[in-house]
């Protein structure tokens, strides 16, 4: 026999729950949290998991969406500065340009920057009123240019205007000279946008895509601007002609650089 | 009377202990009594249980400890101790003292298994002292207790 008495060992065992009892009430917050954790944790585990995929779920899809406008809104950005950068860079392309005539040595002494403020007759062919007159300076015969090259001159001076003659209208007439060759010959504007390189011996050297600068020998325009390239030669019997294109794009001129003649 | 004699004894003994030396615990002084108690020839089992489990939670308050920590471990320990004594033929003292400082070692095995399950802290170093104690609680026992 194990035990001495049954009766016995039922006591034992009461008052061993007995005293347990007492003990776990005591330390019943921790005793029960552990078994509580043990038994819940698996439960628990289980629902976060759960909680955390859904909101996950939901939290990615609003995400997606948030990302969505977010892409559209960058990519109008993006299409903005790419425009931006595209005038900054013609800018800048322009302001070189500025800066080597600038660099240039003075006989292109600058005056004014004008603007074109109307057309006799809607062509660049006709003659061109200026934003500058008198007050600011300007005289006759002082000389329009651009970056690009000789634009024409000034005809008649107002107070606060100017007329400009381009070079490319039918009663203009500019002394110009090969800058391959050193042919000089006479250019008048054709009224089309052209001008008509005349007055050449038929044993000119010229060619096209000739650069043709002006040669000072009409007292008007100072030595070296450029006027613009042959495009087109014709040859005849006793004398050779060309067609020229201006260097100025007199489609897009909207302001010239007004500098003193040949003659001051 | 003798009940009262042993719980006033163990009362003063405690406090005597924990006034004077309160780091060091020469003797296992609730064990010792209520082993002494219980295998008594004339005590009855039910009797000596009791009477541990009483003197136990005695002094689980005199000692601070959280009520039912020795009671628990002093129940249990007399009644092994009490059927060891009962079922083993004991030739000689140190058959006796052996049982004694076996009983001692269950004891504190209770102790500290009953400490980690509640997650309690003590504040008396129980477990330094422990070998010394057994010692010379085993070897007072031995002499007071008759064997069998």
């Amino acid at each position: 026999m194990l035990f001495p008495k049954k009766s016995l060992f039922f006591l034992l065992i009461s008052l061993l729950l007995f005293n347990f009892f007492i003990l776990s009430i005591q330390s019943y917050s921790y005793i029960w949290y552990k078994t509580f954790s043990y038994l819940l944790t698996p439960a628990i585990k289980l629902i976060h998991n759960i909680t955390k995929f859904f909101s996950n779920l939901f939290f990615s899809i609003k995400e997606l969406r948030e990302a969505k406008e977010e892409n559209k809104i960058l990519k109008e950005k993006i299409m903005w500065q790419n425009l931006r950068i595209g005038r900054l860079l013609l800018e800048n392309i322009y302001l070189k340009q500025l800066y080597d005539f600038d660099s240039k040595p003075k006989y292109f002494e600058y005056v004014e920057k004008a603007h074109i403020i109307k057309m006799d007759t809607p062509s660049f062919s006709s003659k061109l009123v200026l934003s500058k007159g008198k007050t600011e300076g300007i005289k006759e015969d002082y000389i329009c240019i651009t970056p690009d090259g000789l634009v024409g001159r000034i005809l008649k001076v107002d107070t606060f205007s100017s007329e400009l003659l381009p070079i490319v209208n039918i009663e203009s007439v500019v002394s110009g000279i090969t800058e391959r060759t050193g042919v000089h010959g006479v250019l008048k504007g054709d009224g089309s946008g052209f001008l008509e390189l005349k007055y050449l011996p038929p044993y000119s050297d010229i060619m096209e895509r000739d650069n043709i600068y002006t040669d000072c020998w009409d007292l008007i325009y100072p030595y070296g601007i450029k006027i613009g390239t042959i495009e087109e030669i014709k040859r005849e019997a006793d004398e050779i002609s060309a067609k020229v294109k201006p260097a100025v794009d007199f489609s897009k001129l909207s302001f010239v650089y007004i500098i003193r003649g040949a003659r001051d | 009377m003798k009940v009262i004699f042993l719980t006033v004894l163990n009362i003063l003994i405690i406090r005597f202990q924990l006034s004077f030396y309160p780091n060091i615990m020469l003797l296992e002084v609730p064990l010792l009594i209520s082993l002494y108690f219980f295998l008594n020839e004339k005590t009855k089992p039910s009797h000596g249980l009791f009477f541990s489990c009483f003197l136990g939670l005695i002094s689980d308050f005199l000692y601070g400890y959280p009520l039912g920590l020795y009671g628990f471990s002093l129940t249990l320990t007399g009644y092994i101790t009490y059927f060891l004594y009962n079922k083993l033929y004991i030739q000689s003292k140190i058959f006796l003292f052996l049982i004694f400082f076996l009983s001692h070692i269950i004891n504190s095995s209770i102790f500290y298994f009953l400490i980690k399950i509640f997650n309690v802290s003590i504040l008396r170093d129980y477990f330094i002292s422990f070998f010394f104690s057994s010692v010379f609680d085993s070897l007072i026992l031995s002499f007071i207790i008759k064997k069998r």
